[in-house]
């Protein structure tokens, strides 16, 4: 294989895996904390149609980015507040999230159907750095980065002792409540970063992975990371291994025809759903019998 | 200062009250974002929902309409009682499609009474065993149910695209993705002398009048329920949770999958993408709504239908995206979910306590 090829990979790979790292480094933080929100692929939607008609009216890349953020967020809090004040079923209302979510991008959307932007530009690295592979890992555009970044903070979070009332809330809220702590508060703050975390996602496909809209832009990509958090068993490091996963099959196409092996697109489109069911297979068995590993023990569950 | 309590039992008011509570709030929510955005809100609503009223072919097309949808919601309630959060009825009806219509294609040169059952068997097992997937993975492996259906229903659309662009492609069909127009033999009767309205409309009746028997003179249903309510009751009682899980993924499947091949056997006339795919996730708005029982799933077909319709005539009237009919549909689910708070709790205005 040549090194062009190699170049082209780990940047398709690299791509592919960003909006899933976001998505699920914001479903981490909110099922920490023992909130189950389905409705992932609709602020991805949302998150996607906001940035790219902002993109049309304004030009401007961190205007088009905020505003897909607000909108992750907005949708986000049309989950938590039911959810949190009224004990609604949490799957349920995730899945009216989704529903009502990628009925409101494709209305909004309607118009531009079809319609292009220009891609976020990516940031060329300083001569000296010239080699392709060094090229194709750090060349990228600053959504990237920020998912970079998003992703250590999130890690320091996670091992810092403030995170333990988080994980405290979604183990047993009870006795977070006891302790002192506004539980229903935690819970909507980790759920509204979620919110922020999906419509960064969104930003990122419409605004830099394909800039064209089409009300199908998410692909699924809400529920993918939805199991890849199940399979990193809501670690970071396991997260971004399982993104990087997700993000090769993108790329089996290229890698068949590079190995001269020509097969149906339509099978390999399916590829990225059949290894996310073999990964919660393989997991999901001994992500239970390890406790560290364990899903939140209230997961889901009304706290009553 | 208001205060929430749990009632004691649950409100009978409130199970009547709430569904048509959430779909005045949802008229509502409609009513003022398209005043927000200075259209004519009052006759756009009418429109929407009193036109697929007004004449005998369109009421035809709401119980055409309406049949798929309650099929896979007298399914999906059997999982949601056992707590088993099946979102996959739209991939088991694909697969019932699927697997169907390849058969019918073949069937052709059958007499009807011998074709149509075996059809409508292949897409039943088509869908039994599409669901089965992720039954066996969620009691052998502990496999989120919700993500693996969910992951089915997106294979199980590229399948049906394969299908189209290669082995079941008509030859003649100019390279469209559509599979033969299937011949009148495999093609389900109508019930009406007048317009086409499918037997398929009938089965759904008494597929729901079969539950609603089953649901209050046998102890068969309830088992699912106990197992959603308490699997230690459940096992407790000698029931095996494993076995009743792979029974409701199965029969939901299975219905699924008969919505499916009665839909492409009937109405459609062939495989092709252009199906009215989404059913299966409007169904599982008909079991919510519906409170998973099957008269209330019934009426719940028959509005979510409407809305079907009411959604093509306001696109084609108003000039508004068909992607209203979702928007509407996502917000009837929440609020649904919302009022279905006062079924269990109260609000009371607090007294001043004594110091």
């Amino acid at each position: 294989m040549d090194i062009y090829l190699i170049e082209a990979m780990i940047t398709a790979v690299i791509r592919s895996a960003t909006p899933l790292l976001l998505l699920g480094l914001g479903i981490i933080i909110s099922e920490r904390a023992g909130i189950l929100n389905l409705g992932q692929e609709g602020m991805l939607t949302c998150g996607a149609v906001a940035s790219f008609l902002t993109m049309l009216a304004t030009g401007s890349f961190p205007i088009s980015i905020l505003a897909a953020v607000a909108a992750g967020m907005i949708l986000s809090s049309v989950f938590i507040t039911p959810v949190l004040i009224l004990h609604t079923n949490q799957v349920a209302t995730g899945l009216a999230l989704t529903i009502l979510g990628l009925g409101i991008a494709a209305l909004a959307g309607n118009p531009y159907a079809g319609e292009t932007i220009t891609a976020y530009q990516v940031i060329s690295l300083p001569e000296f750095m010239s080699s392709p592979i060094l090229r194709a890992i750090l060349e990228h555009d600053p959504i990237v980065y920020l998912s970079w970044i998003i992703a250590i903070g999130v890690t320091f979070f996670l091992r810092s002792s403030s995170s333990s009332i988080l994980i405290a809330c979604g183990h047993a809220p009870r006795v977070a409540t006891i302790l002192g702590h506004n539980v229903i508060k935690i819970q909507a703050l980790a759920t509204l970063f979620g919110g922020a975390m999906a419509g960064l996602a969104g930003a990122y496909l419409a605004l830099s992975f394909t800039p064209i809209w089409s009300e199908s832009i998410g692909a699924g990509r809400g529920w993918i990371a939805l199991a890849l958090v199940v399979f990193a068993s809501r670690q970071v490091g396991r997260l971004l291994l399982g993104a990087i996963i997700f993000g090769s099959t993108d790329i089996l196409q290229l890698l068949l025809q590079a190995i001269g092996l020509s097969m149906s697109s339509h099978i390999l489109a399916a590829s990225p759903y059949l290894v996310t069911i073999a990964a919660l297979v393989l997991l999901s068995r001994q992500n239970n019998l390890n406790p560290k590993l364990r899903e939140p023990r209230s997961l889901g569950q009304p706290n009553i | 200062m208001f205060i929430r309590r749990r009632r004691i039992a649950p409100s009978l008011a409130w199970q009547f009250l709430s569904p048509p509570l959430a779909i005045t709030l949802a008229l509502a929510t409609g009513y003022l974002f398209l005043t927000l955005q200075d259209l004519p809100a009052q006759a756009i609503l009418l429109d929407f929902l009193i036109s697929p009223l007004s004449d005998f072919y369109s009421l035809v097309e709401i119980i055409g309409k309406a049949t798929p949808l309650l099929i896979c919601a007298l399914g999906l309630s059997i999982c949601y009682r056992a707590k088993i959060w099946n979102i996959g009825a739209e991939g088991q009806f694909i697969a019932g499609a699927l697997i169907g219509g390849a058969v019918a294609l073949h069937l052709d040169d059958w007499p009807s009474w011998l074709s149509l059952p075996t059809i409508c068997m292949a897409g039943i097992a088509a869908g039994s065993s599409w669901a089965g997937i992720s039954a066996w993975l969620k009691v052998s492996f502990k496999a989120n149910e919700v993500l693996t259906t969910i992951m089915l229903n997106y294979i199980s659309l590229h399948l049906l695209a394969w299908s189209l662009s290669g082995p079941l492609k008509d030859p003649e069909g100019f390279n469209f993705p559509e599979s033969a127009l299937f011949a009148d033999s495999v093609i389900l009767p109508s019930i009406l002398a007048e317009g086409y309205l499918s037997i398929g409309a009938l089965i759904a009746l008494l597929l729901t009048v079969l539950l609603f028997i089953l649901n209050r003179y046998s102890i068969l249903l309830f088992r699912f329920q106990l197992l959603g309510e308490d699997e230690s009751s459940a096992r407790f009682s000698g029931l095996s949770p494993k076995r009743l899980t792979l029974q409701a993924m199965a029969i939901s499947g299975g219905l699924a999958g008969l919505a499916g091949i009665m839909e492409i056997a009937g109405p459609v006339g062939q495989l092709t993408m252009n199906v009215n795919f989404g059913f299966g996730y409007a169904a599982i708005i008909v079991a919510f709504l519906g409170r998973l029982k099957p008269m209330g799933m019934l009426f719940a077909s028959l509005l979510m239908s409407i809305t079907y319709l009411g959604a093509e005539n306001v696109q084609i009237g108003f000039g508004i995206p068909r992607a209203t009919t979702s928007i509407f549909q996502g917000a009837l689910l929440l609020y649904l979910l919302a009022t279905d708070f006062f079924i269990n709790f109260e609000i009371r205005i607090a007294r001043a306590q004594p110091e």
